[in-house]
């Protein structure tokens, strides 16, 4: 299910069945032009890829809108923020709270964090034909997919 | 000559123009109502468009198994390109049956063989979803409806996928 109209009736029907909520982690900045470049094509991609994620397995899961933060964020701070929207969704009740993002620095302060974190490698599809893109985050997204059948 | 040109008399003439006028005013008062009451039969069916999947008939086999295509969608003025897959398996009738891979139940994917425990049935890994080879639901699992179907045409040697309809066994 993703955050829209249409399918926030749908889980208002079906609770008991939708249990785990994605949070998308991305960070951006304008700046320097090749880092700035780099954070907005990883989050064009990490949009891309949640949006198959949640395809794949929309009978359980939630999508949330992407949590965006500053590149050079304190991440603790961050942490305490992410820390309350899952407390928000914990009380729907959703059980599993999974963060996925391209970001390796969470995986510092994992611990600090009450869902859980799971990086993606990153993927560049930037030069990539469109057939070769669509295989790219194919794989990834039947990977994440097993990854997160292993929380159930 | 100048006595049959004569035989159009003044009379006749403005009839014939304004019939001729009248009738082209006629015409263009009607033209509207007439479109708007045969629209069913000039609308084509948008649905109906069937794709190339990029599976020769020939490589069908009783195996299920899975393709992607893409088909351009057209929501008002807004086009995209959407993602679309099937399984596609030929039954013990020999005949070319193409599921919807979207589990009846809360629309995860479903994959054939998807779980080790249940080989030679569809299995949903959101509820624990199933289905038999023939696509009907099993009882006991949290779908209620057999998968649903695309209607499928062969041309050239390759298989074409429209419309998704519900399974007719059901």
């Amino acid at each position: 299910m993703k955050w829209t109209s249409v399918d926030l009736q749908k889980y208002d029907q079906a609770k008991e069945y939708i249990d785990t909520i994605i949070v998308p982690l991305a960070p951006f900045q304008i700046g320097a032009l090749e880092a700035s470049a780099k954070n907005a094509d990883q989050y064009d991609v990490l949009t891309l890829f949640a949006r198959e994620l949640e395809k794949e397995l929309m009978g359980r899961i939630m999508l949330t809108p992407i949590y965006t933060y500053i590149t050079s964020a304190e991440k603790l701070q961050e942490a305490e923020r992410i820390n309350e929207w899952t407390n928000h969704f914990k009380e729907q009740p959703f059980k599993q709270v999974l963060y996925i993002s391209f970001d390796p620095s969470w995986r510092k302060i994992a611990n600090d964090l009450e869902g859980e974190f799971i990086w993606l490698p990153t993927a560049s599809l930037k030069d990539a034909d469109p057939a070769a893109v669509k295989g790219i985050i194919r794989d990834q997204t039947l990977q994440t997919v097993e990854l997160i059948k292993s929380f159930w | 000559m100048s006595d049959e040109k004569r035989q159009v008399s003044r009379r006749q003439f403005l009839n014939y123009t304004l019939t001729g006028v009248g009738g082209f005013m006629a015409a263009g008062l009607l033209i509207s109502p007439v479109r708007m009451a045969i629209d069913p039969v000039l609308k084509h069916d948008e649905g109906g468009d069937f794709a190339n999947v990029g599976l020769e008939v020939s490589e069908i086999t009783s195996d299920p198994q899975r393709v992607d295509w893409s088909v351009d969608q057209v929501d008002g003025w807004y086009e995209s390109e959407v993602s679309r897959s099937a399984w596609v398996y030929r039954n013990d009738n020999d005949e070319i049956v193409a599921f919807s891979p979207v589990c009846k139940h809360l629309g995860c994917v479903v994959s054939w063989e998807g779980s080790d425990d249940y080989p030679d049935q569809y299995y949903c890994p959101c509820h624990d979803g199933r289905y038999y080879k023939d696509g009907v639901n099993v009882p006991g699992t949290p779908p209620l409806q057999p998968l649903d179907v695309y209607e499928q045409e062969e041309r050239d040697g390759m298989l074409f996928l429209g419309n998704i309809r519900p399974h007719e066994e059901a």
